[in-house]
């Protein structure tokens, strides 16, 4: 008993001592933790006006900071951390008794602290297992099904995909495309729908079928409003429309769009100027979602949302008659189309017949639909090859003869329940279709330890990267030789793929997230403050901006141009909202612009300036956060909390604008901070309204007195100063980091993660490998590609 | 009447409706509009005989009380006389006090009075034995047997016109709050998206407030309407919000029109939106939906109210 209890004493001593030592070390080595491993600013703020409250000892607010890890890839820590920036950026800490911290001092705490927060997450984000799957966006998965299948599969429809989440825009990011329970029910419907088109019981029979206005009739159609057409199935039409369009006495253009009723946007159009006596016939011929559509005079409809009782002039007409003789000498109900020498006041369309033929089937389409059903169901072989096929394909990889079995096994068991071959055939192929290995871009091997893609990865990466979609034949057929990672062959493909029209996708969809275009319209203007913009605009806005990317990467220009340059793309619509005379270009059209238009470079198009704003009034702060994300890829800290707003100038106050309500408002040292980095940014562009258009003084809603004149100079945090947009484009043009952070946001697109440091390192160096006058789109587009980075995983 | 005819009824503005068939009225005529000559079809021997003829078309119609009390001009009582002759009738004999007015009476005249005659003192019908001698008064008058003139009203005191024209402005205001404030069409400035400007000049005539109204409510909804006022349909649904950009007020306007002219900015305009049409404003005011027989709803409704002169 009594050796049990010496041997319990002794360690219970032992512990104490364990224990004494232990607690020592705390006491005696407090730099050993956290605070210690943060750059010198953040750790000598931190022990002058934090560790001595929050140490072992005080503890106050039951907080310890002296032991808090730095391992911000530990979403626990970050957290933590992300609360002491809060505290420290709020102005809650250090408390009122204690020694204060200067402006500049919490500045460079909080920069620190928001660095390292990101760059853990960006860890987390890009973290890869041995096998990776990275979700196709629904974009993505139209275009892969459509490439595959020939098959249009309409993904924005009500009951189909849900909208992808977007992290600074990019809807792709791996991460956070998670596969819950739904999304594979969804899938399923999908796949069924998509099959079921592909291999139709009976095969829907091209028609062509024509709408007549009415026998010796034609149909006007006013601003804003549309003649309908329902399209039962989806697929590729051609549409030919007969008709007139009239411009207004003041020579703006109608834009016929096709405006599908339920997704709310057009799915093609036309400026179209025809003499009223001679109507032209237009055909436009694409891919189509089922719905419902209008033939419309593309524009914001005037009708009220309740319903009124106004009759805008969507009526039939005589042919014969012109429309100047459209004026009565009586009181009506119809709103007014011409004036009193007869002229249109408003862009008017006169539409004779529509003829809408289709479903149209290419012989690209045909050919990708047509091995897909094996030459005899008899033959267990020949089913098994032809689906492995099939597999590959959608797969994007070689697939092994066991993968295919439970397919196989699928058939025969449909096929044993009493369901046709054809039937079950279209079970197994929808089947594969809901297979994570089709909707989900597959880098790496269970089990293994690989830093590299393979070529079938490799040919997915650079397919969705520029087609945003599967690879094509030639693509594979480099795979499967294993000659693609060769940069002679890769060069070759990505020459190839730049070639082929599919490369529109990219050149849609990378300026759309890269620039958050999605944005656009988001905050629908007011239209009692800005009744000209419309639904044209708005669309002539993103398209202005897409174009302008395309023009730069077809053209391989410098990257500066991005930012700053004396053309644009324009349609008439933006010419009339730029206020540049006309005559104005039918359709998008390369124009050179003067220094008066003060346009220039993506920053000052209407969609960027409108996209940073919000339904009432230009927001300075949020045009330099986005300057700072989507420009200079570097995103600002949050806000602090608990900003007061703008208080909205009411009475016998003097009208003012928002920078000097901002300038009042941002006195507290805490907000000065952060503002003096991103605001210059935005403030550049105080000459451009909520809507984009140049203004020299900026209206101000109530208080008395003139609208106060716009101040857009500004100092960078670096010291350089400029007086108004086109000096801070040009500073901007300058700069080095524009080409990294261009490449940042390229890269993020293409390997669907956030860039981790390492990453930013190759970048960088890639980019200073370059002479700066040599980073045209296309050469650094390819060079990205060819680079270490692109290929690994 | 023109449609910027003004009409006063009990010293109050009024509607052509507001006044009984065969009051007495004193007016102010005009050629008519271009293009209306025949609405009232004169023969080459009327106007032989009185070329004044022509002028056909009022712009402005008055009551007696109206007439004379707006200028500063009453009657004194001198008493009573019993008429002879074959058709005997009780007169009221009076003078005139105040100014003397053009077109007006402006001697010692005696107006049949019988039990016809209303006789308002204190706010309150009273029988004729209430009037006497020495006396100011307000007359109403229709038209008597022969060449006399007959009296419709008598009021003994102010007090009882005041109160009788106060229920009139009401009845217009209602009229004019329900049927909107007409004006006529100086001038348009179309945008070519479908929207433009209008500027109006509001018809004289009215009570003071409505134009206040439409000053203050600086949104009017504006419809179109007929030389006869008439709207179009429900007018309320058939018309346009717009916001006033600009109030400009002339001093002595001419007879029909107010003075006031102001331009308001639409985000669509309607067919009748041209120069030279008349609109009709509708203030902060509750909508009353109309008899339909008061619409236009067709071309020939039109047709018909323009042949007919309906208000």
């Amino acid at each position: 008993m009594s050796v049990f209890n010496n041997i319990e004493r002794l360690t219970f001593f032992r512990a104490m001592r364990l224990a004494v030592l232990f607690m020592f070390s705390w006491l005696l080595a407090p730099d050993a933790f956290g605070v210690k491993e943060l750059d010198d600013p953040a750790q000598s703020f931190l022990k002058t006006h934090c560790v001595r409250c929050h140490d072992s000892e005080k503890q106050k607010g039951k907080f310890r900071l002296d032991n808090l890890g730095t391992d911000f890839t530990n979403p626990l820590i970050a957290e933590k951390w992300s609360e002491v920036r809060f505290r420290i950026n709020a102005g809650e800490m250090p408390p009122e008794d204690e020694m204060q911290p200067t402006a500049s001092e919490i500045g460079k705490v909080v920069d620190v602290l928001t660095r390292r927060i990101r760059e853990g997450a960006a860890e987390r984000l890009a973290k890869r297992g041995s096998l990776e799957h990275y979700r196709l966006s629904r974009q993505e998965y139209a275009h892969t099904i459509y490439d595959l299948l020939g098959v249009v599969y309409d993904v924005e429809a009500p009951g189909t995909f849900n909208e992808d989440p977007r992290i600074h825009g990019f809807d792709r990011i791996g991460a956070l495309l998670s596969v819950a329970p739904s999304h594979i029910e969804r899938y399923l419907e999908a796949a069924e729908a998509v099959v079921t088109q592909a291999l139709p019981e009976s095969e829907i029979p091209t028609k062509t079928d024509r709408h007549l206005a009415g026998e010796g009739k034609r149909r006007l159609l006013q601003l804003g409003e549309g003649w309908g057409f329902d399209l039962k199935h989806p697929g590729r039409y051609r549409l030919r429309i007969r008709g007139s369009g009239l411009p207004a006495f003041t020579g703006r253009i109608p834009r016929m769009s096709i405006w599908h009723r339920h997704h709310k946007r057009s799915f093609d159009g036309v400026d179209l100027v025809t003499s009223e006596k001679k109507p032209t016939i237009i055909e436009l011929e694409g891919l189509f979602p089922a719905g419902g559509y209008d033939i419309r005079n593309h524009a914001r409809t005037q009708k009220h949302a309740n319903g009124a009782y106004k009759l805008f002039r969507n009526q039939l007409i005589d042919a014969t008659n012109s429309v100047a003789t459209l004026k009565t000498k009586h009181p009506s109900p119809w709103t007014k189309v011409v004036d009193e020498e007869g002229r249109p006041v408003m862009p008017l369309l006169l539409i004779d017949w529509i003829e809408i033929e289709g479903p149209l089937k290419t012989e690209a389409d045909l050919a990708k639909q047509k091995d897909l059903m094996p030459a005899d169901e008899k033959d267990p072989t020949e089913i098994s090859a032809c689906l492995k096929r099939f597999a590959e394909r959608a797969w994007r990889r070689s697939v092994k003869d066991a993968e295919i079995e439970r397919y196989t096994s699928l058939i025969v068991a449909e096929q044993n329940e009493g369901e046709s071959f054809r039937s079950a055939y279209r079970s197994a192929l929808a089947s594969v279709l809901v297979s994570r290995s089709f909707f989900n871009l597959e880098e790496g091997s269970p089990g293994e330890k690989r830093a590299r893609l393979n070529d079938f990865e490799l040919a997915s990466r650079l397919s969705y990267f520029l087609w945003s979609s599967m690879p094509d034949e030639p693509l594979f057929a480099a795979a499967r030789n294993g000659e693609l990672h060769k940069p002679d062959t890769l060069a070759q493909q990505v020459d190839r793929m730049i070639a082929d029209p599919k490369i529109d996708r990219f050149l849609e969809s990378f300026p759309r997230q890269w620039l958050q275009l999605h944005r656009v319209g988001m905050f629908q203007p007011d239209p009692k403050l800005y009744p000209e913009y419309d639904p044209w605009l708005e669309e002539s806005m993103v398209e202005e901006t897409t174009a302008y990317f395309a023009e730069l990467f077809r053209k391989n220009l410098l990257l500066r141009e991005a930012v700053d340059s004396n053309w644009t793309i324009l349609n008439s619509r933006l010419a009339i909202h730029y206020g540049i005379p006309g005559p104005h270009p039918r359709g998008l059209t390369r124009v050179k612009l003067g220094a008066e238009t003060n346009r220039g470079g993506i920053l000052t198009q209407a969609s960027i300036l409108s996209l940073t704003s919000d339904g009432t009034r230009h927001r300075p702060v949020h045009r330099g956060a986005w300057v700072s994300e989507a420009i200079l890829a570097h995103t600002p800290p949050p806000p602090p909390p608990n900003v007061d707003p703008l208080e909205p100038i009411v009475g016998d106050k003097p009208k003012t604008t928002i920078r000097s309500q901002l300038e009042a408002h941002a006195t507290d040292p805490n907000c000065v901070s952060c503002h003096s980095k991103i605001d210059p940014l935005g403030l550049a562009f105080e000459n451009f309204d909520a809507i984009g258009r140049w203004r020299e003084t900026e209206r101000v809603q109530g208080g008395v007195g003139e609208n106060p004149p716009v101040n857009a100079s500004g100092v960078l945090p670096d010291g350089r100063t400029f007086a108004n947009p086109a000096e801070f484009k040009k500073l901007l043009a300058e700069d080095n980091r524009l080409a990294e952070a261009f490449l940042e946001q390229l890269a993020t697109y293409a390997l669907r993660r956030v860039m981790t440091i390492d990453d930013l390192d190759q970048l960088r160096s890639m980019v200073e490998s370059i002479k700066a006058d040599e980073h045209r789109l296309q050469s650094l587009i390819r060079r990205f590609v060819l680079s270490d980075l692109f290929k690994k995983r | 009447m023109l449609p910027y005819g003004m009409v006063w009824y009990h010293g109050a503005p009024a509607d052509v409706r507001d006044i009984p068939p065969g009051t007495h009225m004193h007016g102010r005529f005009l050629l008519p509009l271009e293009g209306e000559e025949k609405t009232i079809p004169l023969r080459e021997e009327q106007l032989k005989k009185n070329a004044t003829l022509r002028y056909n078309h009022a712009i402005l119609l008055e009551d007696d009380a109206s007439f004379y009390s707006r200028r500063g001009r009453s009657w004194k009582v001198l008493g009573f006389e019993q008429g002879a002759g074959p058709a005997p009738r009780l007169k009221l004999s009076v003078e005139p006090v105040g100014p003397e007015i053009e077109g007006g009476i402006n001697k010692s005249a005696l107006f049949d009075i019988d039990d016809a005659t209303r006789v308002w003192k204190n706010r309150q019908l009273v029988g004729k034995d209430k009037i006497e001698s020495g006396q100011e008064v307000q007359v109403n008058l229709t038209w008597g047997p022969f060449d006399s003139l007959a009296t419709t009203d008598v009021w003994l005191d102010n007090e009882s016109l005041a109160a009788c024209r106060e229920i009139q402005r009401q009845r217009h205001l209602r009229l004019i709050r329900s049927r909107f404030l007409p004006g006529w069409v100086d001038a348009v400035k179309n945008n070519d998206t479908g929207g433009g400007e209008v500027t109006v000049t509001l018809f004289g005539g009215m009570d003071p407030v409505l134009y206040k109204e439409i000053k203050q409510g600086k949104s009017p909804k504006v419809c179109d309407a007929a030389n006869t006022l008439r709207t179009w349909s429900y007018h309320q649904e058939y018309s346009v919000r717009g916001n006033t950009v600009d109030w400009n007020e002339t001093e002595n306007p001419p007879l029909g029109s107010s003075g006031f002219q102001l331009r308001v900015k639409l985000p669509q305009m309607l067919e009748g939106f041209r120069p030279g049409r008349i609109v009709r404003l509708k203030g902060p005011w509750t909508y009353v939906l109309l008899p339909s027989d008061e619409w236009l709803a067709s071309p020939e409704d039109f047709e018909l109210s323009s042949k007919l002169r309906l208000p």
